[in-house]
């Protein structure tokens, strides 16, 4: 399903490049459930963004599903950020100006589900989160680890085929984060949803079935 | 979908409500003056509409020879009527009348009138052209005799009150105590504008049983007359180049009896109301002040315009994570620009809906520059509706796309993952335009200061005449001899108040011209001069203060015996000294002294020729009164007033009193002038407002962006002023680029606009100066709003809240 060829990304440094990708090949096949591990700054958030098609690599070939992303028109991309990939973010990223339930709401409207589905699903969602109560707050009036939540809850409304998750329990407090955890588990071997995450636990990659370290640019399996 | 983009717009909106409210500000500003303007627009252009086939209607009008020089008349010769009716088929109604601009009194039920110019003589083709309602009487029958008089409902009223329209036929109406006419008719009131507002019509053969036959020249060719007007409506095939052509041709072929070199045009029905080379009649609205006035609100709204792209850019950094976010979860390009344009399109209509409920108020304030029969009516219509709306989506468009692009185009990337603030657009745009709005304010604060010395100097300039402490007094145009008017004469001598008293024509300066064309053979060849003139008694010269520079002064007489020429006419008739003239026959009359050259009108106009004389007869209708200094041995100018009154009414009993004082007749020939001031004050003022809405908007976001700055630079012990001068020094230099620019544009207009002045004032240095500095002074002190309170604010909050 997802193809990487001589990935490489790097930003000028000088006179020179610093290279945060070196020529990575990875390939992901649909059903895996993969967990991205790594220190601080190696890479892994970047990397996942260039997976989510949000940042263009500098080198190599990228292709989603057989089909070479460079190559790709933008109507195509919006095309699979519609259909194909949940991004849960590192920052959360929530839209300020829109409560809890309609954050959720937003990826549906963008692929024209009518209102009542719509409706049954978010209300699915924030059931199973538990943020029933809270769905008429603003961001602003969230913790971080709630923020997170509804960032996940975003990612997986739209029952995307791939998850992007970047350390998305990186603010919760370890039962939740189990929690989350087994949705993954639940979500990748019922649905066969392909779920790729950053994260910085041991334990959390044990849900995965297959882990990928970052260090210097390289990955190592 | 929409609701979703409606619904982030609205919260937009609200949660910047500082920056929402400039916007909406400036926007209602720019919006209802559009509003406003364009119910004017649509006022003047309702004029005479309602009239069947109205654009078969011509009015037929005259180049009038006058020596050589055109003058266009809105009136025609009155056999004109007669020619084209017998030899012009394809003219199918044929409607002469005549305004009666004779009468003086006119007396119904008793009770005297005075003639307000819509009195005409008029017969049933008239109401052809015109779609009266008829109330009693007929079209066809009311006028078909002499001394028949058909009144409009109002007018019936205003002479018969609490009389139905049948009840008022047959009663009786007096025209200057000699013609009886009587009432044959009533029709309801015009509803619709029109400059045809007449209420009295006179039956048309009147004229020609009664003395007035001669009065206005029925059958001469050679008077032009605007009291003589002439409608006439084509067939449908007919065409008004072949009307006009045809006119022409039976004069050429002598087949009528005109001399003169007149040339018979046809007006345009439609033309009527927005031709100001006829200015005899009607009140026509001037073109020019109309496109003026559009190309106002088109500059408000641009300004406003560009606060809204400047505000809205300069804070993308804010919206563009939105962006990110939207881009990642789906949304497209076009869905983005969308929603962003329909931001734009929610807040320019909060600020249109603003507008609609301002509107009523901007009317009555701004009366004065309005047409008088505008009303709020139009205001509520489904054309009025349309124009908003289109209004707001061209604003939405013009203002609201370049935003939505610099918002819709940021890559999830650089929003999402660096932490680095993205700046939107260009920053050299948003500086150019913020030049722009203020090289806009400049201009009008330049133009404003320029228009005002202008009439500054028209009115304060010596005239070369006495101006101080005159009234004048018309009497009545129809009294039967001079006997009345010297008897009122001598009463107002006796008044103590007075120091003197002329009788007299025009007072030298006045808004019209009256002139004559004075042949002199001049050795071989003959100079044709055309010569103003004015008439008054021996006093006259001494009242006014005229200095008589060579010969004599003029004596009182009762027809043209002697001419004072001034110093012009005496060198344009060929003489160097003023003495060489003196005894010399001109125009059959001898030349007896000459007076120093003074002011007849306006500063537009250059000194003439002018020619003195007295004509006690037929001229002297006006007196001329010199008070004595007020306040001086206890004089009151209001008792010298109630003294002139009684005067009058003891030789007038049954004419109202009414005088003028000189030095306010001579301001209001400045009226115009004075209403550019103001109007010219007012785009200053609204110019300036909007672009200080659209300064304040960007020092606020600056200012709030360096709050983290300014805390430290304090704590680094940066005086309060040392931060005033940090937060504005940028935009000042901005407010001095614009300084800069608008020298040359505003000095090359003015220049244009001081060129139709013949006595001009200068465009002194000083005047830009003051200019620049108001406009600086101004610039600081809306930016004090924001700057002074945040650097006075204490280092420590700014710091503790990053
Ligand atoms: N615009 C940029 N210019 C230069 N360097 C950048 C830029 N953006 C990211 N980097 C660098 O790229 C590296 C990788 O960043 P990335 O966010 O992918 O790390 P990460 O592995 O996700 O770290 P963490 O675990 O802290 O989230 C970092 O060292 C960062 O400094
Ligand atoms: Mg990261």
């Amino acid at each position: 399903m997802i193809q990487l060829q001589k990935i490489s990304r790097h930003y000028p440094v000088g006179f020179g490049k610093n290279y945060i990708l070196k020529d990575i090949d990875l390939t992901i096949n649909e059903g895996e459930f993969v967990s991205i591990m790594g220190p601080s700054g190696s890479g892994k958030s970047t990397l996942l963004h260039i997976l989510g098609l949000l940042e263009e690599p500098s080198e190599g070939q990228y292709l989603f599903e057989g089909e070479r992303v460079d190559k790709m028109n933008e109507k195509k991309r919006t095309q699979l950020h519609r259909g194909s990939i949940g991004f849960v973010f590192q920052a959360y990223h929530l839209i300020d100006e829109l409560t809890v339930y309609e954050n959720i709401e937003t990826p549906l409207l963008y692929k024209n589900i009518p209102a009542s589905e719509r409706k049954s699903r978010v209300a699915d969602v924030l059931d199973r989160f538990n943020m029933v109560a809270k769905k008429d707050l603003f961001p602003n009036q969230l913790s971080g680890g709630q923020q997170q939540l509804v960032g996940i809850a975003r990612a997986i409304v739209g029952e995307p085929r791939v998850i992007l998750a970047d350390e998305p329990t990186g603010n919760l407090h370890s039962d939740q984060a189990k929690v989350i955890m087994q949705l993954f588990k639940h979500l990748n071997e019922q649905d066969k949803i392909t779920i790729i995450q950053v994260t910085h636990s041991d334990l959390n990659a044990t849900y995965g079935n297959r882990v990928i370290q970052i260090r210097d640019g390289h990955i190592h399996e | 979908m929409l609701k979703n983009f409606l619904l982030v717009s609205f919260r937009s909106i609200w949660r910047n409500k500082a920056f929402s409210v400039i916007n909406i500000m400036g926007l209602v500003v720019g919006i209802s003056a559009a509003l406003m303007i364009y119910q004017v627009i649509r006022y003047e252009n309702s004029f005479d509409k309602f009239e069947k086939n109205s654009d078969r209607i011509y009015r037929v009008v005259t180049d009038v020879d006058f020596n050589g020089t055109v003058i266009k008349n809105d009136g025609v010769a009155a056999p004109v009527a007669g020619v084209i009716k017998d030899r012009m088929p394809a003219v199918e109604t044929v409607a002469p009348f005549f305004i009666n601009d004779i009468t003086r009194r006119i007396t119904a039920n008793g009770k005297d009138f005075k003639n307000g110019r819509d009195v005409v003589y008029a017969d049933k083709n008239y109401f052809d052209i015109f779609p009266y309602q008829w109330l009693s009487g007929t079209a066809a029958s009311s006028l078909r005799e002499p001394f028949t008089v058909v009144l409009t409902a109002g007018r019936a009223e205003k002479y018969f009150p609490g009389l139905s329209p049948a009840a008022v036929l047959g009663k009786e109406i007096i025209y200057d105590d000699s013609i009886r006419a009587t009432v044959s008719g009533v029709v309801a009131d015009l509803k619709q504008p029109t400059d045809f507002k007449y209420m009295e019509f006179i039956s048309l053969s009147t004229l020609q049983s009664s003395g007035l036959r001669e009065m206005y020249a029925l059958d001469y060719w050679n008077n032009t007359n605007a009291a003589s007007q002439l409608l006439i409506r084509l067939h449908a095939s007919a065409s008004a180049k072949d009307v006009t052509g045809e006119l022409a041709k039976l004069r050429e072929t002598n087949k009528i009896e005109d001399q003169t070199k007149n040339v018979l045009q046809l007006q345009p029905f439609g033309d009527i109301h927005f031709n100001r080379d006829y200015t005899a009649e009607g009140t026509p609205a001037a073109v020019t002040r109309l496109y003026a006035l559009s190309l106002v609100a088109c500059l408000l709204l641009l300004l406003a315009g560009i606060n809204f792209v400047n505000l809205t850019t300069a804070q993308a950094a804010r919206r563009a994570r939105e962006t990110g976010i939207r881009k990642s979860l789906g949304s497209s390009f076009p869905q983005l620009l969308l929603q962003f344009l329909s931001e734009t399109l929610l807040l320019t209509f909060l600020a249109g809906v603003l507008s609609v409920l301002l509107t009523p108020l901007f009317l009555v304030f701004f009366q004065s520059f309005l047409p008088k029969g505008l009303t709020t009516e139009m205001l509520y219509d489904w054309q009025t509706a349309l124009f908003l709306l289109g209004l707001c989506l061209g604003i939405t468009l013009l203002a609201g796309i370049y935003p939505a692009l610099v918002l819709a185009r940021f890559q999830p990337v650089v929003v999402l993952k660096t932490q680095v603030q993205a700046a939107g657009g260009k920053v050299w745009l948003r500086k150019t335009l913020t030049v722009s709005q203020f090289v806009v304010a400049q201009f009008f604060i330049i133009a404003t200061l320029i228009v005002s010395k202008q009439v500054h100097y028209s009115l304060s300039r010596d005239p070369g005449f006495r101006k101080d402490a005159i009234v004048t007094v018309r009497t009545p145009q129809r009294e039967l001899g001079p006997g009345e008017r010297n008897t009122f004469q001598e009463k107002l001598a006796a008044i103590p108040e007075i120091a003197m008293v002329s009788q007299g024509g025009t007072p030298p300066l006045f808004g019209g011209f009256m002139s004559m064309t004075f042949r002199y053979q001049q050795g071989e060849k003959e100079i044709a001069q055309n010569m103003e003139l004015r008439y008054g008694d021996s006093l006259y010269a001494k009242l006014y203060n005229l200095k008589i520079i060579a010969g004599r002064n003029i004596r009182s007489t009762d027809t043209i015996a002697e001419w004072v020429l001034n110093e012009k006419a005496v060198t344009s008739l060929g003489f160097r000294h003023p003495q060489d003239i003196i005894g010399v026959v001109v125009e059959n009359h001898p030349v007896v002294g000459v007076v120093k050259d003074f002011v007849t009108s306006s500063t537009r106009k250059e000194i003439p020729a002018l020619a003195l004389s007295s004509a006690a007869l037929w001229q002297h209708r006006t007196m001329h009164v010199l008070l004595r200094p007020s306040g001086e041995n206890g004089i009151v100018w209001k008792h010298a007033l109630e003294k002139m009154e009684k005067a009058w009414k003891e030789v007038y009993p049954r004419e109202t009193f009414s005088y003028d004082f000189l030095d306010k007749s001579i301001a209001k020939l400045y009226s115009e002038e004075q209403r550019t001031v103001q109007l010219l004050n007012w785009c200053a003022g609204l110019a300036f407002f909007i672009s200080a809405l659209g300064l304040l908007g960007l020092v606020i976001f600056t200012t709030n962006q360096r709050t983290r700055e300014i805390g430290i630079r304090k704590v680094l012990g940066a005086t309060v002023w040392q931060v005033v001068a940090l937060l504005t020094t940028d935009f000042m230099k901005l407010v001095g680029i614009a300084f800069v620019l608008a020298i040359p544009l505003s000095w090359w207009a003015m220049q244009h606009w001081l060129s139709s002045y013949v006595y001009r004032t200068s465009m002194s240095w000083w005047i830009f100066a003051i200019g620049g500095g108001l406009m600086a002074l101004l610039a600081l002190a809306t930016m004090s709003i924001k700057t002074i309170r945040a650097a006075w604010s204490n280092p420590v909050n700014a710091l503790k809240s990053e």
